[in-house]
């Protein structure tokens, strides 16, 4: 408890204050190959970004509250011009007991190149392709923290809808997603009331995890629109279990996800397994050079929500200078073992001075087969410059 | 040096001084030699039948001959006529019909030609059966009579999606072929002829695209890619050794010289081929390149020794003694390893490999004798000289570095590379086989093209079934013809399959025909007698070439049943054969069985045939070149160890193919023993050296490494670069089951570099050196060297500790515990200081501070961190306190944590928080060394100083910076630090630590620290100003402290990871 004022309180000012920070980003991306389908746009496409964050914690500790918004604008697709609220909470300290209430964001999982386990909140897909945007989830949260790990409830009253790209937008399908006429299983539609617990822990090496999840599945099936001429999501019902396990030794992290999933359409297991090493200060100079490998599992049928990952292997590089400016490169390739379709990324980021950060992201999709899940972006291989100034 | 070596070097030393006396006879003899037996290469022809790829014995080709014996041959021309109107019935395509018809009669050796124009249309008039062409004279037709011609021919299952597409756009001719099989000129004067018509036929016909395809056709073209195979490859081949070459011996007539040796070498080869009376096929054909390619190591290994040699100092003649003497046995032991391997191919299924190894095989012997022969001849009699400037040393400090960064990590070596290497092996059984035979041809070749074109209206690829029946006359029987039609049924309803002929088509055609035309009776005939007459009408009234006996045989109790596959490969095909073999037995009475056959099922099978043949093939070839090892090596152990890095590369090269294409041909049975005959050279040159330096030179593993690559690396580099490139060459051939050969065979021999280069020295390390431990503790002094494992050294140095500390340290107080480690005065005196000095800073409890970093490089420049610290002391100190480090500034990382739980001597638990994604991640602590957030701080230098993390000796009394100090040395005692000892000043008032020197892993010194500023807060004191120096790179870092609380009430529970997500 303690802890939390000392460490949650600002040098320069008092601790009853909002503390201010965020980040403003500009985004150019250049899509060097034709686009695939009329109306969506060809060469440079460029974007604002704005999260602004406030926080403001009591002095004794127990009290707090976060605020975190985000808008896109976006040159080109309308709807990946967006807003969300990522947090709007509040939260209290008890002693050996932590609750939260409001719009927040929860992370579970140990792998890299996918994230099986983490469930609760829903991915903005039009900020990236990876899923690893999310957008704010309304929740009550209580954790209990006991010697033999930490037990967490999670209720969720509301459901928020997957983002898609507009026809405008690169990375869609032939046919645009109709993000305004969602289909859901439930009567309740969004407001089905979601429920998961969480179990985590470590025991010496071993860090592991388990949950339950009893809800709306955050991915989403289609079928098309009465006109034909879109993509209706529909939002089924669903029971997930799952664990998470990492195993460090040394430089090795040997890493399992693994969840079982039942719903109306389908009934099926899926894991990511791998490892990653790393080469500490490579050649006696500072910089690590981690390598991934993982291997990607799905047993969905075909018509459950649609997966790239049924039988993959992502092999991946971390390069990490450690220096003053924190630059660090990203490379991985993920390789369907099925038809050889292949993902290319690359990410490479860099600080200069104290309030500018660029990163530079290289997608590339490649040997895209007729009917492979690759087929529709093929042509949606990108270089794109992210300069953020945080403040 | 045994006896025998000893004598091998006599050998070579009186060969080489007599060859060079000589020398104008040996190159007279070897250049005369080589000519005559290359003029028997005239002889060579390539083969133009595709059976040559199958054995005698080969039971699908048995089959196959066996049926072609019973019905007619299946060679043929398939002529597609698709003409850009898209009407296959208008006049013009008709008329191009009709001539190509009655033209290709005219086709040498041909027994029949098949076309919807001549097509045998019956109808029945009353009980008259009337049969005719169906198109005839079709210019006069008028076009409603067409129009309802063509929707016969549309209708009629023998002819619809055979000869003609369902939608009438385009047509097609066949002409069967029987050769007489006597002389190699029959198939190119056909195809001159089919050509020859087509062209023709494009002439008068402007209109009609013509492709030309079929089993001629591709016998022509496995002629026609040999010999443009042989015309492009060989002298870009040529180009790229005289370049490698020019480029690594760095002198024109060394070149010339090796040139010749490989020259000579292959038009030995070849010359033995012609003698030996082989034809030639796009495989064998590949033969002089791969001599060429692996001709040259011979000479390179010899050139490079020379040149050594000869700027040592000494004279040509006593250098190219020296050179092949000290060669001799390398080369002789990687030419009968590699000519092994060839050997080895003569267990394949297919006589194209046959001839491809025992080609190859002469090829190297000829090329291992010239080598020592008219290579130092030519070198002796041309003027050759050495350049004594050149930048030396280059090659050879990329191998002393490779060789010191195994040495000093060779665990982490081969479990990296096994795990690579093993997750490769995995993917194997990913790789498909697929042998479709059009698809060797790359689409250079008019074939491919044509092919192409064909099959994406038509089907190409027949399944030949002979179905029996009961007994002579059998095939009028009622049942068999209904089960006849179901079979057919059964086949035209599998995937990939266009078409299915069968008699019973024939049969329900003349049943409706004589029954007056009337559709309800076109179904097989009930009454076998009827059948039986119905048949013997037809076969009277069909003209001359266009009997029934090529669908059934001479006493009718067969009948042949085609099915033809559209685009498909040959695990499509696969399929469908063991469905329709399933069907059979499920579905048809047992005197109907039948086995398929055809070229197709042939190739289907070709790649199992071959995998099957070549395993044994492969084993032997193993044995046999592991017990050459051995005998090379003299040791049984190094030549069973060898085989480790020599299977690995193959292995992972099909893991990799599996990876990045995925399905491969039947060229893949024979690339194990060629490859391990080849790489296995690597590992000859590299562990003979090894040995010799072990044996002779009596040194540890590591400097016999050092050895081995100092004097072989770089010439085992240049030998891969010339195989690797020599095998790429062959990537670009027009026949796929080259390319793959050359393709996966580089894949390999790259592969086994890089194997040989980290993980066979890494692997020796490990297995061949006594047990040494790196892990010992106290060897800080010279008179009393500990060398006790860890833990059993760690208990007796705490027990001696304890004892002394009992019986003789009365300066250390009763109330204080803390055992003195150390079994030297200057040990416990060390440890003592040190632990004086911890014992002032602790008993906090716990402590929370601000911090301020400023990183400053070399130029001065300067960038800032902040971040707060909270610390939790565990009184205990066998465990490690706890802390916590959350970030303020730069604004981009703020909210990154760092959990820490310190362990004494094994890794710490971490885990860090990333604020962006509230993602926490365990992380690897093995990083101790790393730099801290870009610092100059190490982890390790970061992370609380606990008193048993170090072991201490004592050094002197110094005077710092107006303070008295004991200089004490700490050495650490964990695993992964970046320093060997720490040298630091502890002044004698407070005790505290003023300044700490950091030895790099190499002993140099890397770092000062110097702690300022040093505040009581009620007797523990506290640096507030750290400075940190890199003298290595002169960049440095200052953290300035603020003021340290404590007593804050921490507990444990305010340091678990769940907590990091709730720290703002």
């Amino acid at each position: 408890m303690a802890l939390l004022v000392v460490l949650g309180s600002n040098s320069s000012a008092l601790a009853e204050d909002w503390d201010v920070t965020g980040f403003a980003g500009l985004d150019s991306q250049a899509f060097w190959e034709n686009r695939r389908y009329a109306g969506q746009n060809n060469g440079l496409n460029a974007s604002l970004l704005l999260q602004p964050e406030f926080y403001w914690r009591d002095d004794e500790g127990r009290h707090r509250i976060s605020i975190v918004g985000f808008a896109r604008l976006d040159a080109q697709d309308d709807e990946r011009s967006h807003a969300d609220l990522r947090e709007a909470y509040w939260g209290y300290e008890g002693d050996n007991w932590d609750l939260t209430a409001g719009v927040g964001k929860v992370f579970w999982g140990v792998t890299e190149s996918r994230h099986l386990v983490d469930v609760i909140n829903q991915t903005d897909l039009v900020e990236s392709i990876d899923e690893e945007s999310k957008l704010g989830q309304p929740m009550i949260n209580l954790n209990l923290q006991r010697d033999y790990g930490r037990f967490g409830v999670f209720v969720l009253p509301y459901f928020r809808d997957r983002t898609f790209p507009g026809s405008d937008g690169r990375f869609r399908a032939p046919l645009v997603v109709d993000t305004n006429n969602p289909i859901y299983e439930s009567s309740e539609e969004e407001q089905h009331v979601d429920f998961a617990l969480r179990y985590s822990h470590y025991f010496g090496d071993v860090d592991f995890g388990a949950h339950v999840f009893e809800g709306t599945s955050r991915e989403a099936r289609f079928v098309l629109s009465a006109a034909g001429d879109q993509l209706l999501p529909v939002y089924d019902q669903m029971t997930q279990v799952g664990v998470d396990i990492q195993y460090t030794a040394e430089a090795w992290l040997w890493k399992l996800e693994t969840i079982h999933r039942h719903s109306r359409v389908d009934t099926f297991a899926a894991a990511v397994g791998g490892f990653e090493y790393t080469f500490y200060g490579v050649r006696e100079s500072a910089a690590d050079i981690g390598v991934l490998v993982e291997y990607l599992y799905d047993g969905r049928s075909d018509i459950a929500p649609q997966t790239v990952s049924e039988n993959d292997i992502f092999v991946g590089a971390r390069l990490a200078l450690n220096d003053a400016e924190d630059s660090s490169v990203l490379a991985g390739v993920a390789v369907d073992l099925d038809t050889r379709e292949l993902f290319l990324n690359i990410e490479a980021e860099r600080r200069f001075g104290d309030h500018l950060s660029a990163e530079l992201q290289l997608r590339s999709f490649m040997n895209a087969k007729p009917g492979g899940l690759l087929q529709s972006i093929e042509n949606d291989d990108y270089l794109q410059l992210r300069l953020s100034w945080y403040y | 040096m045994s006896k025998l070596f000893q004598s091998i070097d006599q050998f070579a030393v009186a060969l080489t001084q007599r060859v060079v006396r000589f020398r104008w006879l040996v190159i007279l003899v070897t250049v005369l030699g080589a000519i005559a037996a290359g003029s028997a290469a005239q002889n060579l022809e390539f083969a133009n039948n595709y059976r040559v790829f199958f054995s005698d014995e080969n039971p699908e080709l048995t089959a196959f001959e066996d049926l072609q014996a019973t019905y007619t041959k299946n060679d043929n021309f398939l002529f597609v006529l698709e003409p850009s109107s898209g009407d296959a019935f208008s006049t013009d395509t008709l008329a191009a019909v009709e001539t190509l018809t009655d033209a290709a009669w005219k086709v040498p050796f041909a027994i029949r030609v098949d076309s919807i124009s001549n097509f045998q249309h019956s109808y029945g008039i009353e009980d008259d059966l009337i049969v005719e062409d169906l198109f005839k004279n079709s210019v006069a037709m008028s076009s409603a009579e067409r129009e309802r011609r063509g929707n016969i021919a549309i209708a009629e299952p023998l002819l619809n999606n055979q000869l003609i597409k369902p939608d009438g756009s385009v047509t097609a001719v066949n002409v069967v072929l029987q050769y007489p099989e006597k002389s190699l000129t029959e198939v190119p004067e056909a195809v001159e002829f089919a050509r020859d018509l087509r062209a023709r036929i494009e002439a008068a016909h402007p209109e009609i695209d013509v492709s030309l395809t079929g089993v001629s056709m591709l016998n022509n073209a496995f002629a026609e890619v040999g010999v443009s195979d042989l015309g492009s490859l060989v002298p870009v081949m040529f180009g790229v050794i005289l370049i490698l070459t020019l480029l690594i011996i760095r002198s024109a007539i060394a070149t010339l010289a090796t040139l010749a040796v490989i020259l000579f070498s292959s038009m030995i080869a070849m010359g033995w081929a012609g003698f030996m009376g082989i034809k030639l096929t796009p495989i064998s054909g590949s033969a002089p390149i791969i001599i060429l390619t692996l001709a040259i190591a011979d000479s390179i290994h010899i050139l490079i020794a020379l040149r050594a040699a000869m700027r040592s100092g000494m004279a040509k003649t006593e250098a190219l003694v020296e050179a092949i003497r000290l060669n001799f046995m390398p080369i002789a032991v990687t030419s009968i390893t590699t000519v092994v391997g060839f050997l080895a191919l003569n267990f394949s299924d297919s006589p194209p490999f046959w001839h491809l190894g025992n080609i190859t095989a002469v090829g190297i012997l000829a090329a291992w004798v010239l080598s020592i022969t008219l290579l130092p001849a030519l070198i002796s009699a041309l003027p050759y000289k050495v350049r004594a400037t050149e930048a030396v040393g280059r090659g050879e400090r990329l191998m002393s570095s490779i060789a010191e960064f195994v040495i000093a990590r060779p665990r982490r070596i081969l479990l990296t590379m096994g795990a690579a290497t093993f997750v490769l092996v995995m993917l194997i059984p990913t790789i498909d086989f697929n042998d479709q035979w059009t698809q060797y041809f790359d689409e250079r070749i008019e074939f491919r093209r044509d092919t192409d074109q064909a099959l994406e209206h038509l089907g190409m690829y027949p399944i030949e079934y002979s179905v029996p029946a009961k007994a002579s006359g059998g095939i009028s029987d009622p049942e068999y013809l209904a089960n006849l039609e179901r079979f057919a049924a059964f086949l035209a309803d599998q995937p990939g399959v266009t078409h299915v002929y069968t008699f019973s088509d024939i049969m329900k055609r003349l049943n409706k025909n004589l029954h007056g035309d009337d559709p309800t009776f076109y179904r097989t005939p009930s009454d076998r007698d009827e059948a039986a007459q119905y048949l013997l009408l037809y076969e009277l009234s069909l003209p001359y070439g266009l009997d029934l006996n090529d669908r059934i045989n001479i006493d009718k109790s067969a009948t042949r049943v085609t099915a033809t596959m559209g685009d498909v490969d040959s695990i499509q095909t696969k399929a469908l054969l063991t469905n329709a073999e399933i069907w059979m037995q499920q579905n048809l009475p047992e005197y109907m069985h039948a086995n398929p056959t055809s070229a197709q099922v042939m190739f289907t099978y070709i790649s199992d045939r071959n995998v099957e043949n070549m395993i044994t093939g492969t084993i032997i070839a193993i044995v046999a070149i592991s017990v050459i090892l051995m005998l090379a090596l003299q040791s049984f152990r190094l030549g069973l160890l060898s085989l480790v890095p020599n299977s690995l590369p193959i292995l992972a090269s099909f893991g990799a193919w599996a990876l990045l294409v995925g399905e491969v041909g039947f060229s893949v049975a024979v690339i194990a023993p060629i490859s391990l005959g080849i790489i296995v050279d690597d590992t000859v040159h590299l562990l003979s050296k090894y040995v010799r330096a072990r044996r002779e030179r009596k040194v540890s593993a590591e400097d016999a490494i050092r050895y081995a690559f100092r004097n072989v690396g770089v010439a085992v580099l240049v030998n891969t670069v010339i195989l690797a490139a020599g095998f790429l060459v062959m990537l670009t051939s027009a026949f796929k089951v080259n390319a793959d050969m050359g393709l996966l065979t580089a894949l390999s021999i790259v592969f086994a570099l890089i194997l040989d280069f980290l993980f066979l020295p890494a692997l020796l390390l490990l297995i061949d050196k006594p047990r040494t431990h790196k892990e010992t503790i106290g060897v800080t002094t010279m008179n009393n060297p500990v060398t006790l494992p860890r833990p059993a050294s760690i208990g007796v140095v705490l027990l001696a500790g304890m004892t002394m500390a009992l019986l003789s340290s009365p300066g250390v107080s009763a109330a204080d515990t803390t055992p003195v480690r150390g079994d030297t005065d200057a040990q416990r005196a060390g440890f003592e200081i040190a632990a004086r000095a911890d014992r002032t800073d602790r008993g906090f409890g716990d402590s929370e501070v601000e911090l301020e970093m400023v990183l400053r490089n070399a130029a001065g420049r300067e960038s800032r961190r902040t971040l707060k610290i909270a610390t939790l002391e565990i009184a205990d100190e066998g465990v490690g306190d706890k802390s916590l480090v959350v970030f303020d500034d730069p604004n981009d990382i703020k909210g990154t944590a760092l959990l820490s739980h310190a362990n004494i001597l094994d890794p710490d638990d971490q885990w860090l928080f990333l604020p962006a994604l509230k993602r926490v991640k365990r992380i690897s602590s093995a990083n101790k060394s790393g730099p801290f957030v870009g610092s100059e701080f190490a982890f390790e230098d970061f992370t609380a100083l606990e008193l048993n993390k170090y072991d201490y000796t004592y050094l002197r009394e110094e005077d710092y910076e107006g303070m008295a100090t004991d200089v004490i040395e700490r050495t650490p005692r964990y695993d992964n630090s970046g320093y060997t000892r720490q040298v630091s000043w502890v002044d004698k008032d407070v005790h505290q630590v003023r300044k700490v020197e950091f030895y790099d892993r190499r002993g140099d010194l890397l770092k000062t620290l110097e702690l300022k500023d040093y505040r009581s807060y009620d007797g523990i004191w506290r640096s507030q100003r750290l400075e940190m120096v890199n003298h290595q790179t002169g960049k440095s870092t200052d953290m300035i402290y603020s003021d340290y609380a404590f007593g804050l009430g921490f507990k444990d529970s305010d340091f678990v990871k769940g907590r990091l997500t709730r720290l703002r």
